[in-house]
């Protein structure tokens, strides 16, 4: 049982990466980011490739983070940026198409066989507390709790992260105030593409590496997002170890057919129910 | 020369099928044909009405699903029965998301309907007695009509012809109608489209359940073209695929989506490369298309011209209307007309009202009365409530605590639009638009028939629903030329200077026939001049016998206008009295000036 639920834990902290992610570029600049599973599909790609050409464990995964970091930043101004002042719906389907050229470009290169990376350690299993967990699945929550933590000291302590904020509270006075409001757009692509990327580089050792991974990861972590409350950082994390929870628990105990139709029915039992989330912000128009 | 565009068009469509000669053409044009239907009926929803759905494909799904489970090894003559049941199931799946989306607004809608989506493909992959899974369901018939049978391409792309032409008629008839009308008002200001009469909740509903309605259809045509359905072609990438059609063709417009799924199923053909190439280009032409090319397709074609603003340098006046023109009793209410005499009944009664938010109490047991045919002003400082007040008697906020009546009548309603109907019309502090409607369409948006036309009566476009529209664009213009603004009827309503788009809220306002206005702040932003015109035009509201209430800071503009003042200080009524009582009493100079301040300047302040 305490395993089950460390693996859930495990699987929710990728979710909540993943939702965190989306939720960052969201909250800098209204964009719905549907491309953001194939970062992490990207990050684990190319975390396999930076492992075969024998790089060593500490140095393929910075080469992948950054390297995904940099895709954000490449996407911001040439994807995002000369949508900005559209509807929403023009930035979606641009993602959707970014998504979809991702996918098949990885198939090309790549090629269709499902892929491994060598695992973290020798060691199978490490006892911690009279609970058996895997060394990925430690790396996976150690990691999330060292990037949300970095999250919440680059936020609330940094002069950096206070411009963050304004920016993604109203841009246009932002920049009234003397801030470059596409540059703190842009940095927040980077950091979303980065945790993105690194949640694949977490993923890979315990996943089969093939280009339909993000598709399936992205759509719990909506879930996670609507959970959570939209836009709200502590409430995306709590969402998305709750439907890795949820997941598991149904997978183990119910059916596994149906784990997927269950998350659903969560998101719109949330959607019409609690439409806020358990922490988000009030829906409302203003007068 | 455009007069031989349509026929030759026409023949072009007939004569496809008999020069075509490869199957694998006329294969791809009748695919290309269902999923432009399916556009067209996102197109609905999405663009007509401005509710976003990205679960198309579940309605798609539902249709194709009915069409294979009802004729799956039967006769060729159950298409037709199952071919409206399958948009009936579809419909009934529209309305059931329908109804819960009313609550869902923007991503949130986006969110809820893919979910959606999600939810039917794996019910369809999963609930194997009935869809037999993955294994999917084969042997559905040809449609076959006395005899005839539909059983190659060539004779199948008729069918979908006729079917791409119904669904863009019954587009195109709305989108010209006072229903699209309501849609733009939806889509474009959804707070105004229900203080304005808009049925917000019937149209939501409506707009999906048509737009399921259409996509079932196409499902059960996709059904049985191609003979065999397994739960693989209902996924996400159809939604997608579907909506990049309708952005990538021109959202909003009745030809665009059709044009966006030739160029996506085009696209492929065209560049003829092996398939994983095919889908990179794919991805990355979708997201190209949708950079490069703003408007869609159809932007592309349309020729650009300036938008021409008639000048109305003189305010309007040579058009105006007096109130002794008999064009006037277009915009009084019938029952003002015959009650104008009895001008000291209570209009508008409030009793104990309060309102909340969260810890703040933004009204407080308030009670107050307007008499009718008076120009009543509501004044107090910023955050006394008074654009509270007015939210809450035009039903944008729900009453929580306290009794209304309204005419005599006690008043249970509270939605908008309900209250719409009653008599009560409202204008906005920041202008809330239909921005992409024209100043005509704007107020026509407020009109109503004492005989409205019914649906099928407007699609078939009867000789009632003509003398409806008829009836109502004599409203609308009796309304524009009361303020002056028929000159600039044809001009789309964002081109208009801000004085002038506020004129346009209350001809919106006065084309509903009220008994009372609201008007919030409606002198902020305009010059002297132009605040001695609304002067004119609010006077001349109370002349007709129309009820006004007024929220002003402008003290020089409510002094003159104002019958009786009512000032709220922090939710609470500090005074209510004639102006000249008011200007000298003490609890409304402290409230403006605090405890300090000294008759004379609010002497100075007001006159």
């Amino acid at each position: 049982m305490a395993q089950i639920i460390a693996s859930g834990v495990a699987m929710g902290c990728i979710y909540a990466l993943v939702g965190l992610a989306f939720i960052l570029i969201y909250n800098a600049s209204g964009g719905l980011n549907f491309a953001q599973g194939e970062f992490v599909m990207l990050g684990a790609f190319a975390f396999f490739t930076a492992t075969t050409i024998q790089l060593p464990y500490w140095a393929a995964v910075v080469v992948s983070v950054s390297v995904i970091g940099g895709l954000g930043w490449l996407f911001q101004k040439f994807l995002f940026y000369p949508l900005k002042d559209r509807s929403f719906l023009y930035f979606v389907i641009v993602t959707i198409g970014f998504s979809i050229f991702a996918r098949n470009l990885a198939l090309i290169v790549w090629g269709p066989n499902p892929l491994k990376v060598p695992p973290l350690t020798s060691v199978d299993v490490v006892s911690l507390g009279g609970v058996a967990m895997s060394p990925e699945n430690i790396a996976i929550i150690c990691v999330t709790a060292c990037l949300l933590l970095l999250q919440y000291l680059l936020f609330f302590h940094t002069d950096l992260g206070r411009k963050l904020r304004a920016t993604a509270q109203n841009a246009q006075t932002a920049q009234l105030m003397g801030i470059y409001p596409r540059r703190m757009i842009g940095i927040t692509f980077i950091m979303s593409g980065a945790i993105a990327g690194f949640a694949g580089v977490l993923l890979a050792p315990i996943f089969l590496i093939d280009t339909d991974m993000g598709g399936a990861v992205l759509l719990k972590s909506f879930i996670a997002v609507v959970i959570g409350g939209f836009g709200s950082i502590p409430g995306v994390v709590i969402g998305g170890i709750g439907i890795g929870l949820i997941e598991i628990l149904t997978a183990v105990y119910v059916s596994s057919v149906y784990k997927d139709a269950i998350c659903i029915a969560i998101l719109i039992v949330f959607l019409i129910a609690f439409p806020r989330g358990l922490l988000g912000e009030a829906v409302k128009e203003r007068g | 020369m455009r007069k031989l565009l349509l026929p030759l068009a026409l023949i072009a469509l007939v004569a496809f099928p008999f020069v075509a000669q490869s199957e694998y053409l006329l294969r791809l044009v009748n695919i290309g044909i269902i999923y432009a239907i399916l556009a067209v009926s996102l197109n609905f929803v999405m663009g007509a009405a401005g509710q976003i759905s990205l679960g198309h494909a579940g309605f798609f799904g539902i249709g194709a699903y009915t069409a294979a489970i009802l004729t799956s090894g039967g006769s060729g003559q159950l298409f037709w029965p199952v071919f409206l049941l399958s948009g009936v199931t579809a419909g009934i799946a529209g309305l059931i998301i329908g109804v819960p989306a009313l609550r869902l607004k923007g991503h949130y809608l986006a969110f809820g309907t893919l979910g959606f989506g999600e939810i039917i493909r794996i019910v369809l992959y999963n609930w194997r007695e009935v869809t037999r899974g993955t294994d999917g369901i084969g042997r559905i018939p040809s449609p076959e009509l006395f005899g005839f049978e539909f059983d190659t391409d060539q004779k199948y792309y008729f069918l979908c012809i006729a079917a791409l032409m119904m669904a863009l008629w019954l587009s195109h008839r709305t989108q010209a109608s006072k229903y699209g009308r309501g849609f733009a008002a939806l889509r474009d200001a959804e707070l105004a489209a229900g203080t304005t009469g808009v049925n917000v909740t019937r149209l939501k509903i409506l707009a999906f359940v048509v737009s399921s309605i259409i996509a079932g259809c196409a499902g059960s045509l996709y059904s049985h073209l191609v003979g065999f359905i397994s739960p693989d072609t209902f996924t996400f990438e159809v939604t997608a695929q579907v909506l990049s059609m309708v952005l990538i063709g021109g959202i909003g417009t009745t030809f665009g989506p059709v044009l966006g799924a030739v160029f996506i199923i085009g696209l492929p053909e065209v560049l003829r490369v092996s398939k994983e190439y095919y889908q990179v280009i794919y991805g990355a032409g979708v997201a190209f298309a949708v950079l490069f090319m703003p408007q869609g397709l159809l932007g592309l074609l349309r020729r650009k011209t300036a938008t021409q603003v008639p000048s109305i340098a003189d305010g309007g006046a040579e058009d105006e209307i007096s109130i002794t023109d008999p064009a006037i009793e277009r915009l009084r209410s019938p029952e003002l007309a015959t009650e104008a005499g009895r001008r000291d009944r209570v209009m508008l009664g409030i009793k104990d009202l309060t309102c909340r938010f969260g810890g703040l109490v933004a009204i407080g047991d308030l009670s107050m009365e307007v008499r009718a045919g008076t120009i009543h002003a509501l004044i107090g400082p910023n955050g006394a409530g008074k654009s509270t007040l007015i939210n809450l008697v035009s039903g944008v906020y729900a009453r929580p605590a306290g009794t209304m009546t309204f005419d005599g009548q006690a008043v249970e309603e509270n939605t908008s639009w309900k209250l719409a109907d009653l008599g009560i019309a409202r204008t906005f502090q920041n202008l809330r638009s239909f921005s992409s409607l024209t100043v005509m369409d704007n107020v026509l948006v407020g009109c109503r028939s004492a005989k409205p036309a019914g649906w099928s009566a407007v699609m078939l476009d009867t000789a009632a629903s003509k003398n409806e529209e008829a009836d109502l664009r004599a409203t609308a213009e009796a309304a524009l030329r009361f303020v002056g603004l028929w000159k600039v009827r044809d001009v789309p309503v964002s081109a208009l200077p801000h004085e002038q788009q506020r004129l346009v809220e209350i001809a919106r306002a006065l084309a509903m026939r009220p008994k009372m206005v609201l008007l919030d702040e409606p002198a902020a932003g305009m010059n002297p001049t132009e605040v001695e015109r609304l002067i004119t035009y609010i006077e001349k509201m109370k002349a007709i016998g129309i009820t006004v209430l007024i929220v002003e800071h402008n003290m020089p503009f409510v002094m003159r206008v104002a019958d009786r003042i009512t000032v709220l200080s922090f939710g609470k009524k500090i005074a209510d009295d004639v102006p000249a009582a008011i200007r000298a009493h003490p609890d409304v100079i402290s409230a403006y000036l605090g405890k300090r301040g000294v008759a004379k300047e609010v002497q100075n302040a007001v006159a």
